[in-house]
């Protein structure tokens, strides 16, 4: 008698199937592949590698027809304003406080040879990428030290508190009301990747963005 | 009538009045409640938008989207968008030259068989002083493939190599030639930029060429050896 009431059980469980929210989520996941990889396939045919702003994974990763060729993890991330699709963009812009630039010299004078070469440690750290779509991505340093951390965990970033989640959604607010709204995306990643990323992304890169759900 | 032990009622004096010092005590309790009751209206306020801009980091305007394809179309059409990418990505023997890093990687397909120091473009700018031309160091970016390679090659000294060094440019083809300087062997991946030796080995893993992939004698002869010609090259 029990084992035929879990026999049942187990059968209705089987048969019964995904319940509908179930489905539909599995549905917007397979149409959020389909776009993903509809617009790699594209962009994997040309000889251009292209980026993947994955912020669904949190990653970022460099691509090249199909090949990894590197994969930053983002330690934080907000995004604000429009909501954005999956699919294709490029970076039209790429803003720092101070741009790194050098002039060529006499490289057989090891004194002042660092003046002269523009290599990854000159990138900057904070910065801000414009993608195709008005979408506004701001790139910052994670802040290393013990105090840094714990002010981070408790919220108290400060200037970046406020920023975040005081002023930004009065823009989103004033934007709403102007019927003009643009996404704004803050990433916060490792210094040494956020070098990596800025050495990597220049003006006309291609790319995927991958909202968040 | 009177007696002596009672008190004179005129001698009696009236009830003084509340001391000073509770007046001020209540003044004290009023300024501590109002402050109070503002810090608090503060952080009610200071959360409450808070609280909205948390809210609005997470509510993105504008219609969610809607699937109306099935799910077994998208399926099918994901599996052959994978296979084109599949046919897509580089397989066998290829090289991958990371220019901030300034590593090169032999590939055999997915596999790392060797990792190479090398040094890439400083990104430099050269501006011939009598006008008109200009030159970025940088390495260029994206796919390539090996066109040619050579064993002692003569480096024929581009324009800017004058102009750097602040000589004439010679008229003579014969006059560009120099020796010695690109190493035993270089790999030519197009539009003059090669794989080739260096003379400053303790610069390798800086970004100091103008635009060539410098390599080490030991790791070139190995690239030379192994690497045949149309090899794929991906640089970023």
């Amino acid at each position: 008698m029990r084992r035929a009431a879990i026999a049942t059980l187990l059968a209705v469980l089987m048969l019964g199937g995904p319940s509908p929210a179930q489905s539909a989520d599995d549905a917007l996941s397979l149409w959020r592949e389909n776009r993903r990889l509809a617009a790699e396939t594209v962009l994997a045919a040309t000889p251009k590698p292209y980026f993947e702003l994955d912020l669904e994974q949190r990653r970022i990763l460099l691509k090249t027809r199909g090949l990894v060729l590197f994969d930053l993890p983002v330690q934080e991330q907000g995004l604000w304003g429009r909501r954005l699709a999956v699919g294709p963009t490029s970076v039209v812009r790429r803003d720092a406080l101070a741009r790194p630039a050098v002039a060529i010299g006499d490289e057989k004078t090891p004194e002042s040879l660092d003046d002269q070469l523009l290599e990854l440690a000159d990138m900057p750290t904070t910065y801000r990428l414009g993608l195709a779509g008005e979408v506004e991505v701001e790139v910052l340093p994670l802040a290393a030290g013990r105090w840094p951390l714990l002010f981070r965990r408790l919220g108290l970033g400060s200037w970046q508190l406020v920023r975040r989640r005081l002023l930004r959604p009065l823009v989103t607010l004033r934007e709403r009301r102007a019927r003009h709204e643009t996404t704004a995306i803050f990433l916060v990643l490792k210094p040494e990747d956020a070098q990596r990323l800025y050495w990597t992304l220049f003006e006309g890169l291609d790319g995927i963005l991958i909202p968040p759900r | 009538m009177a007696t002596a032990l009672e008190p004179d009622a005129q001698s009696v004096p009236a009830q003084l009045p509340r001391a000073p010092r509770g007046a001020a005590w209540t003044v004290v309790r009023t300024a501590l409640v109002v402050f109070f009751v503002l810090i608090g209206l503060a952080l009610a306020g200071f959360g409450a938008l808070l609280g909205a801009g948390y809210y609005l980091s997470r509510s993105a305007s504008g219609p969610a989207p809607t699937v109306v394809e099935e799910p077994g179309t998208l399926r099918a059409e994901n599996l052959k968008f994978q296979k084109k990418l599949d046919k897509l990505r580089p397989k066998g023997l290829f090289l991958v030259i990371d220019t901030g890093k300034n590593r090169l990687a032999v590939h055999d397909g997915e596999r790392v068989v060797r990792e190479v120091v090398v040094s890439c473009g400083s990104g430099g700018v050269l501006e011939n002083p009598k006008g008109g031309r200009s030159w970025v160091f940088d390495t260029p970016r994206g796919e390539r493939q090996i066109k040619s390679k050579v064993k002692n090659p003569t480096w024929i000294k581009p324009d800017w190599a004058f102009i750097e060094e602040g000589e004439a440019i010679p008229k003579k083809y014969g006059d560009r030639a120099e020796e010695g300087v690109m190493g035993d062997y270089a790999l030519g991946i197009g539009d003059g930029f090669f794989l080739h030796g260096t003379l400053y080995t303790r610069l390798l893993g800086r970004n100091v060429t103008h635009g060539c992939v410098r390599i080490g004698d030991a790791d070139l002869e190995y690239l030379h050896k192994n690497v045949p010609l149309g090899t794929k090259v991906y640089l970023y």
